[in-house]
């Protein structure tokens, strides 16, 4: 997978020096996002991602700028419009609740390109030459580290901490469990919604109660699940990061992450528009593509092993 | 305390000393928000410029202010009736949610009918929704002793898991279920309110300002309202009237409500179209229920002080926002700054207006309630 | 079945004790005549403090200590805006909420940028108590502050009820011209509950950020401020009503997080709504004495009215 990013990443300079050389302003890209730029998780995965390829990209020829913490529908459809009326070129609504207002200034501004995604496919629909859309089939890559839990889980039991049915989560939740399932058709699969993107304590909760009933694997969705990954770490199980490199966090506990990489879907964006098109056309990141992959980490998996060779309390040669 | 002393000196206030205190109040909170703009390493001045650019810049900005001033409006009106009468509604957000769900419900229920038809009928169903909301609330304190604000509190969050489970369920968008897409929200209402310019400016907003007025001419002009202030201001003096206190706390709650229920079901007709949610409220409401109830008292809790309140907290927060676009500072900032202004000026409330508030007080008590002098008795069944 | 009741009651206690701490410090403030609904902001600013004092000095209690002083702080200019300025109670409540929700957020940004974890207060096993089967390992096998939360309903009850300071409170909760013609010092004693109460809110902050989760996001207490201040009316301005009610409400909250687990098939939204839900049943029709709100509570003291 890697080589299939590096290749993109190639094939995206050697594009842009052949595409850019001509031109002189920059490329304004402006992010609309529903949390923080630092919460660790969502808004902050796409705003890294931006922010490397205006480094690829260089910042003459690529600007970013964002708006945190849109929860609200009204405001981020105000921020949206004043984007477009400031000549940015595309402007990406972070979430699909962004959807439908994207779709009615798509229609007031179609001098200018509009992104919205996760599912992004559902806006297609409207046939708007000036509207990208951008999907993340989260689904594959639960599958994936579903059936690893499950093969990974010694007391069979392991658990998802969500906040709500909705978008890629929901493509996750239900790839994991299929996942789990098709290792070990006896894997009991714990799911909770905690109803809420930001109730830690109750996150914390549910991965202590699902602790208690046996789990020995966990993972979830939301910035509430730092705390999650907290009870795994205190209770010796086994996290399993979602959406960015989650290991700075809790580097003994957190085994693998499954990464959203961005970035393969909004390069195309970028060139479509230098190439003259505002639109029409759906991204999507999978495993195929290299926008998900799963990227392990050793010193959880067997760091504990290895040490213990280390230093000799296990015998690795009886 | 020495500090009482020194607060009593400068107590007795004019008018013009009054306005001056404001301004100067103002200066002080954009002076700090200044120097943590320039820490940041933006301009304060470019700030200040993009503050005003953001919220009356040309016609959308000003669009943009008024309708965010909206709903605050509708929560302040609604705030001023509760709190006339001594109720504490601190369930905006519930009720602007439940005017919302019952709105797009009704807006659904019946898609053949006239528009103008399905308009009204969503809007009542809006405002009754809120009324129902803010009056379980009342009930509970008058029959069972519930304080409204722990019922309200609890009803808040009550309104939020029920929009997120009628939005993922029963009300879900039927498209969703051929696309596979997981949202949980409505299909886009049909309806829409008429636009009264080129910009996002809706009629709505106009609604809002009439209603004020009708909400002041009904507060002071009414004998039920002067019985709603003669409750909030002396349960005593109410009962000496003749005046059943719990009748007119639950009038006033159920008022309170239908206000702000019929304010969520214009912000959705209005503005928003599709009412989604991801857990929060704040994806419909923008917290303006919370925010309304500081507009309130901005406005002396008087119906007709609400409208510029609710303008001045809405060029807050849309220039805020602005702010935030234009010099990329985190939007936490402006939150502080944005909360920083409220308690400076709700604190400084009673330096500026006492002399006009006892004078308002002593008037209450003193004149005649109007039309009706004392219809009081013979009122209870 | 036992492994069950196990878990759900030690879910509930850890649940409990930032309501607790919050809530008892309430109640002190509201027997005093002052309604403080800038908690859940003391919160989230307590709760910043003690990770960040924690994680930059490497002392958990300078964390704690560090909480107190910061919700001391916000208390005191709680008290001042209300009590000196009488401002009204409730909005001036809201105005610090949302004051403190912006600028906890903007610390977190410039400070800690980004979020990041801390090894929180261990459990400290009770000598002997810990031993008892099953109840032993829940009940004293906690954190300190989960002991000190439990300590604080006896000590604010006794303080209310038996000493002169909570007769002074109470007086001047109920009848402050009545206590001020005999001499008590109506601004003074608020003045002192309120800050009192800040200090507690912010340590309901630090058992959140260096107990309970070890970390510090934004909007870390989600209105879980809102929840305390509600409980205070829940338990009637009676510390041990107050304990009550926090213990029923986590509760419910622990028992709906369980049936989710164990996949009990009914929609997750409406299982969350049963914390809200049966407080409001519970309250409304429970028998109650003497739960007659402070009569001076939300009134800012005036003399000569």
């Amino acid at each position: 997978m890697k080589k299939v990013q590096v290749l993109l990443a190639i094939l995206g300079m050697a594009l842009l020096t052949v595409g850019f050389s001509a031109l002189g302003a920059p490329l304004k890209i402006a992010i609309i996002l529903p949390s923080s730029i630092n919460d660790g998780e969502w808004s902050q995965g796409l705003y890294q991602d931006l922010l490397a390829l205006v480094d690829e990209y260089g910042e003459d020829n690529l600007e970013v700028a964002y708006s945190e913490n849109m929860w609200n529908i009204a405001d981020a459809d105000v921020a949206a419009r004043d984007y477009a009326a400031e000549g940015y070129a595309l402007i990406i609504g972070h979430g699909g609740q962004f959807g439908n207002i994207l779709i009615e200034a798509a229609r007031d501004f179609p001098g200018t390109s509009f992104a919205i995604g996760t599912d992004g496919t559902p806006f297609m629909a409207y046939g708007l030459a000036n509207f990208f859309g951008y999907d993340a089939s989260a689904d594959e890559v639960g599958y994936v580290v579903g059936g690893l839990a499950a093969r990974l889980s010694e007391s069979g039991t392991v658990g998802l901490i969500n906040p709500i049915q909705s978008g890629d989560v929901a493509g996750y939740e239900a790839g994991f469990t299929a996942g789990a399932k098709a290792a070990n058709p006896n894997i009991e699969v714990l799911s909770v919604w905690t109803g809420s993107y930001s109730d830690s304590a109750l996150a914390s909760e549910a991965a202590q109660t699902m602790v208690a009933a046996g789990a020995d694997i966990l993972t979830g969705t939301s910035q509430a699940v730092v705390a999650a990954m907290g009870v795994a770490r205190d209770n010796g199980a086994l996290w399993f990061g979602m959406r960015i490199n989650q290991s700075y966090l809790a580097p003994a506990t957190v085994a693998l992450s499954s990464v959203y990489d961005w970035k393969v879907c909004i390069r195309p964006m970028i060139e479509s528009i230098r190439a003259g098109v505002l639109g029409g056309e759906l991204y999507d990141l999978n495993l195929a593509n290299g926008g998900l992959y799963v990227e392990v980490h050793e010193a959880a998996l067997f760091g504990k092993t290895i040490q213990g060779i280390i230093d000799g309390s296990i015998n690795s040669y009886p | 305390m020495i500090l009482n002393q020194l607060l009593r000196k400068y107590l007795s206030v004019s008018r013009l000393q009054s306005v001056l205190i404001l301004l100067g109040i103002l200066a002080a909170a954009f002076a700090i928000g200044g120097v943590v703009v320039a820490a940041l390493g933006a301009s304060p001045m470019e700030a200040l410029s993009e503050l005003f650019n953001g919220a009356f810049g040309n016609k959308h900005a000003i669009a943009n202010t008024l309708v965010k001033a909206c709903p605050l409006l509708f929560v302040a009106l609604g705030i001023c009736v509760s709190f006339r009468a001594g109720v504490f509604n601190i369930g905006g957000e519930g009720q602007l949610v439940t005017g919302a769900l019952a709105a797009a419900a009704v807006a659904f229920a019946i898609p053949g009918w006239p528009t103008w038809l399905v308009l009204v009928l969503s809007l009542a169903a809006g405002t009754m929704a809120g009324a129902i909301w803010a009056g379980i609330a009342g009930w509970l304190k008058v029959r069972f002793n519930v304080s409204e604000i722990l019922s309200t509190i609890m009803l808040n969050y009550i309104a939020t898991l029920g929009m997120v489970y009628l939005l993922s369920g029963p009300m879900n968008d039927p498209a969703h279920a051929l696309s596979g897409r997981f949202m949980p929200e409505t299909a886009r209402l049909a309806i829409e309110l008429p636009r009264l310019a080129p910009t996002r400016l809706h009629l709505g907003v106009a609604i809002a300002v009439v209603l004020a007025v009708l909400v002041y001419v009904f507060l002071w002009r009414t004998t039920i309202g002067y019985r709603i202030r003669v409750v909030g201001k002396s349960l005593r003096a109410s009962e000496a009237a003749g005046i059943n206190p719990r009748r007119y706390m639950i009038l006033a709650m159920v008022l309170s409500g239908a206000l702000i229920g019929f304010g969520g079901a214009i912000e959705l007709i209005g503005v928003q179209h599709r009412l989604i949610t991801e857990g929060s409220a704040v994806y419909f409401t923008g917290s303006a229920g919370f925010n309304g109830i500081v507009v309130a008292l901005f406005g002396q809790l008087h119906p007709l002080g609400a409208i510029p309140a609710s303008l001045l907290f809405g060029a807050l927060l849309t220039g805020g926002a602005r702010i935030q676009r234009a010099l990329q500072v985190p939007s936490a900032l402006i939150g502080a700054i944005t909360g920083l202004i409220a308690l400076l000026v709700v604190g400084t409330d009673y330096v500026r207006r006492r002399r006009a508030r006892q004078r308002a007080d002593t008037e209450l008590l003193r004149t005649p309630p109007p039309n009706c002098v004392s219809q009081g008795e013979g009122e209870e069944r | 079945m036992t492994a069950v009741i196990v878990g759900i009651v030690s879910s509930s206690l850890r649940l409990v004790t930032p309501y607790l701490f919050a809530a008892i410090g309430e109640t002190l403030s509201q027997a005093s005549g002052v309604l403080n609904l800038g908690l859940d902001g003391i919160m989230l600013i307590g709760a910043y403090a003690a990770f960040y004092v924690g994680i930059t000095t490497g002392s958990l209690a300078l964390g704690v200590i560090a909480a107190g002083l910061a919700g001391g702080l916000l208390g005191f200019i709680m008290a001042f805006v209300s009590v000196s300025m009488r401002a009204d109670q409730g909005v001036s409540g809201i105005a610090l909420y949302l004051f403190c929700l912006g600028l906890s957020e903007m610390l977190f940004n410039q400070t800690l940028g980004g979020v990041r974890t801390i090894s929180g207060l261990q459990p400290i096993n009770i000598p002997g108590l810990s031993k008892i089967p099953v109840l032993g390992p829940i009940l004293f096998h906690q954190n300190i502050l989960v002991y000190i939360a439990f300590a604080l309903v006896p000590i604010a009850w006794f303080v209310l009820n038996k000493t002169p300071f909570g007769l002074k409170i109470r007086a001047v909760g109920e009848n402050p011209h009545a206590a001020d013609s005999l001499g008590v010092r109506v601004r003074r004693v608020r003045y002192q509950t309120v800050t009192l109460g800040g200090v507690f809110a912010g340590i309901a902050g630090a058992s959140l950020s260096i107990a309970l989760l070890n970390l510090f996001q934004p909007n870390l207490t989600n209105g879980m401020g809102f929840i305390a201040v509600a409980l205070v009316y829940f338990g009637g301005w009676r510390p041990v009503r107050v304990l009550l009610g926090a213990l029923l409400f986590s509760t419910v909250n622990a028992l709906q997080i369980w049936a989710q687990v164990e996949g009990i098939g009914i929609s997750p939204y409406l299982t969350l709504m049963l914390p809200y839900v049966i407080t409001i049943v519970v309250l409304a029709t429970m028998k109650r004495r003497n739960s007659q709100a402070p009569s001076a509570l939300t009134k800012p003291f005036e003399r000569g009215q």
